[in-house]
């Protein structure tokens, strides 16, 4: 059995591997050259930027022969960057920019970005660049600022088929490469300002903050500080097409009057400075200006009222005939009324209008003359404010004076009352001392007599608290007396029956009893020797040093209660 | 070749190929993210210095899969120089022409990250065109019967050798006519009355059918067949269907030879062009870079 089938294909011809790669290789070459793919040996077509590098003739104008590092042949095309790396400028001069591949990678097609934004163009840090964006530069879009408008030298960037659309080379990091000199013509730098960043910031053109004005010839004092720059340095037309161009150089500032008008009109002298500060129109330097030059010399205080006190803007001539031209009427015109002494200087002075110049004199021209104690009383005294809140200065003029408690209160709480009859006060009191008192005790029915008339009020009318109690007072001895008798007459009683009264034997002249009558008055009647016998012999003090408290009652009345029985050699008793 | 020596091989093949599955299962893992970035953006990732084809990873690939490609030439060279082939068995040679033949062009396409294009794009082509005919030449091959040199059989060496089996299975092992007939339906049966191409394709589809089938042909049996014979029946199936195939195989791998062999020297001719370009362009693998 066989099993080897007749199954095959023809074999080919011994040569055919060769030819076979021939052709297969030459068709290779021949399609590789029609497409350009040839050029690629290269890992991949250059970017669009490149285009005009791509050909396998051209691999050595970036690639050097032997070293794999192609940053010196980029460099030898894009000039400009290597110009700022030799000077240190711009962001491929940062030391993590050495190698141009790195960042700008290349052979990864025509359309590949060769500028990588890691975090995108909103995440650039700018500081990179050699120019930290601040202030309103932050909100800027990058074509804002990188804009062919603003390449210094477009020109060269072209040479160099750079797309001025694309690129972000050929600014110049001064302020006019993008801003418009606002201060043309250029010829107004000075000493002191000579770049836009030495008086502006980014934050925002004006004002301009860094600006110092103190280091110009015209340093700022006073107001001039906040005054709008534009006041004095006005804004011209120089370019014709708008009123940005402001005057700042060889502005007249030798004078006052090269901005201000003179309201004086020149009378009062050329140099504003002798009177006026830039603190203000109206602040005048006041040791510098005469007033006595003008028809209202000042006086008294009045010569340490600020200008402004009286000089306003808008009123800047004060009438100066009346005194209430300026001052308020503390006296709400009721001095102002008076047919006499009306006038605001027949009483006050420029001195102050306290203390008023209104004499005793004077004050004796009222109908309240001052007499006695009131001419040494304060005059607000009696001449108070008229209200709370009133001005306090506004005293009443002519306070109530028709009667004394008018003023004063009354001390006795109208005990007195019915005793003063029409006199009213002046009945007992003076204006001299309220405490000269001059009354008539007799009609209240306990007439002073004796001792009682030399006797100080308060002794029989004592103080209480700070009332004088004068009704109610005891009109009996012992109300004011002490029983110094010990109640020795207690029992004593007249013949109809009533208690024995002290004056039954003592008089207000002295203590002595002497209107006292032993043989009346007593059960044991003097007589003979008896009534020389001093008093104190038969009542004995009863006790010791005091003399006053006498044993009067009941003392016994027998001889031998007294006397003692001593026979003697002729008999007699003794 | 010696079962000694052959052992020896099989563990170094073993070795490299845990080796090379190492390195490409690291190279995977740390490039997996570059790998997945676009083209476009591949260059702002930041694997991109050391990924790329000239980084240090890619640029290491390439040299060694590069290497690896020219080394795999040693084997066309050992069967043609002629003091070369005193070199050793050429089947040893052979498994590590297709061990370089399979790792080189994976190492090759890491390196170029899977980017292909230029030039150098015709060589990787080339070379992916080298390595799948390989895969179909391997094929073909193994389905050129041989002898323990391994030296090609002929048809006649390869019937007569059948015959003793079908002689032994007859004499020793009880198959009568009708089981030889049935056997030879189960070998030609799936390839005959189809396009001799496809009936190739499907060759070892339908040998992988075989162990079923023959199991089915030793239950027709009235006693119980040894496992001998059912070993020297497969092996009979197995020959009579190369037999059945033996002109076709042969002719096409002559074409095979054709086809392998044009592409690989364009590969390797273009990779020379890439690799001296790379040199004079200064693209020494940098550890570095």
């Amino acid at each position: 059995m066989n099993f080897t089938s007749n199954i095959r294909w023809f074999r080919p011809p011994a040569e055919t591997g060769w030819f076979l790669t021939w052709t297969i290789f030459t068709m290779i070459m021949v399609l590789n050259f029609n497409n350009m793919a040839w050029a690629q040996l290269s890992p991949g077509p250059l970017s669009r930027p490149h285009a005009h590098l791509e050909g396998l003739k051209k691999c050595s104008n970036c690639h050097k022969l032997g070293s794999r590092q192609v940053g010196e042949k980029c460099l030898e095309c894009h000039q400009e960057i290597a110009a700022m790396r030799r000077g240190g400028s711009g962001l491929h001069a940062g030391d993590d920019f050495g190698d141009c591949v790195t960042c700008h990678v290349e052979h990864q097609g025509e359309d590949f970005e060769l500028i990588y934004w890691p975090q995108g163009t909103e995440g650039f840090d700018h500081r990179t660049a050699g120019f930290e964006l601040t202030g309103r530069h932050q909100d800027l879009g990058c074509r804002k600022c990188h804009y062919a408008k603003y390449v210094v030298d477009a020109s060269a960037l072209k040479a160099k088929n750079k797309n001025l659309g694309r690129t972000y080379l050929g600014l110049d990091p001064a302020c006019i490469s993008c801003h418009e000199d606002v201060h043309r013509p250029a010829g107004q730098a000075t000493a002191a300002v000579k770049a836009c960043t030495d008086c502006h910031d980014t934050a925002r053109w004006k004002p301009a903050p860094l600006f110092v004005h103190d280091k110009t010839a015209f340093p700022l004092t006073g107001k001039h500080k906040v005054v709008d720059c534009a006041k004095c340095h006005v804004p011209s037309t120089d370019n014709g097409k708008d009123l940005s161009a402001l005057v700042f150089a060889a502005l007249p500032h030798a004078t006052c009057t090269d901005c201000h008008k003179d309201p004086h009109a020149g009378a009062l002298g050329p140099d504003c400075r002798q009177c006026h500060t830039t603190e203000g129109w109206l602040v005048i330097k006041g040791d510098s200006f005469d007033h006595s030059r003008t028809r209202y010399p000042l006086l008294g205080l009045h010569a340490k009222v600020t200008c402004a006190g009286c000089h306003s803007r808008n009123r800047k001539k004060p009438d100066f005939t009346a005194c209430n031209s300026c001052h308020g009427d503390a006296h709400d015109s009721a001095g102002l009324a008076r047919p006499r002494l009306g006038r605001c200087e027949d009483c006050h002075t420029v001195d102050g209008f306290r203390p008023a110049e209104y004499s005793l004199a004077k004050h004796a021209e009222t109908a309240f003359g001052l007499r006695g104690a009131h001419r040494a009383t304060p005059c607000n005294a009696c001449h108070k404010p008229r209200g709370a809140g009133l001005d306090p200065k506004a005293a009443e003029l002519v306070p109530a004076h028709g009667a004394c408690t008018d003023c004063h209160q009354d001390p006795h709480r109208g005990q007195t009352g019915k005793y003063l009859a029409d006199r009213g006060c002046a009945a007992c009191h003076t204006e001299d001392s309220w405490r000269v008192v001059s009354f008539d005790h007799e009609p209240t029915g306990f007439n002073l007599e004796g001792r009682h008339a030399g006797t100080a009020c308060l002794s029989c009318h004592p103080r209480s608290e700070a009332e004088v109690p004068f009704a109610g007072a005891a009109r009996h001895c012992a109300g004011c007396h002490e029983d110094v008798h010990r109640g020795q007459f207690a029992d004593k009683v007249t013949a109809d029956g009533q208690a024995v009264a002290c004056d039954h034997c003592h008089v207000t002249v002295d203590w002595l009893a002497e209107k006292f009558n032993h043989d009346r008055d007593s059960v044991f009647a003097l007589k003979g020797g008896h009534e020389r016998v001093a008093c104190t012999v038969c009542h004995r003090p009863l006790q010791d040093g005091n003399d006053r408290l006498l044993h009067f009652k009941p003392l016994p009345t027998a001889c031998k209660d007294c006397h003692v029985h001593v026979p003697g050699p002729g008999g007699d008793n003794r | 070749m010696t079962d000694g020596s052959n052992k020896v091989h099989a563990v170094i093949l073993v070795i490299l190929s845990l080796a090379v599955a190492v390195l490409i299962g690291w190279v995977l893992w740390t490039g997996s993210d570059y790998y997945a970035t676009s083209l476009p953006d591949r260059p702002h990732h930041e694997d991109f210095r050391s990924m790329r084809p000239a980084g240090r990873v890619g640029h290491g690939l390439g040299i060694l899969g590069s290497l690896m490609t020219v080394a795999l030439l040693v084997y066309s060279l050992r069967k043609r120089i002629r003091f070369m082939q005193r070199w050793g068995d050429l089947r040893v040679w052979l498994r590590y022409h297709i061990f370089l033949g399979v790792v080189g062009p994976v190492l090759i396409t890491l390196h170029t990250s899977f980017k292909i294009d230029g030039l150098v794009a015709v060589s990787y082509w080339s070379m992916f065109a080298v390595a799948v005919s390989g895969v179909f030449g391997r094929y073909l091959y193994q389905q050129i019967p041989r002898n323990v040199l391994g030296e090609e059989l002929g048809a006649d060496d390869i019937e007569s050798r059948n015959e003793a089996i079908l002689v032994e299975l007859s004499e020793n092992h009880g198959v009568g006519d009708r089981e030889v007939e049935a056997l030879e339906n189960l070998a030609l049966g799936p390839l005959e009355n189809r396009p001799a191409l496809l009936a190739l394709i499907i060759l070892p589809v339908v040998n992988i059918m075989l162990a079923r089938q023959l199991h089915t042909w030793l239950m027709g049996f009235s006693r119980n067949p040894g496992i001998q014979t059912g070993n020297l029946a497969r092996n009979w199936v197995l020959q009579a269907r190369r037999l059945h195939l033996f002109h076709l195989i042969r002719d096409l791998f002559h074409w095979w030879h054709v086809f392998h062999k044009p592409f690989a020297f364009i590969m390797i001719l273009i990779m020379i062009v890439h690799v001296a370009v790379a040199l004079a362009l200064g693209y020494t693998w940098e550890f570095g870079s």
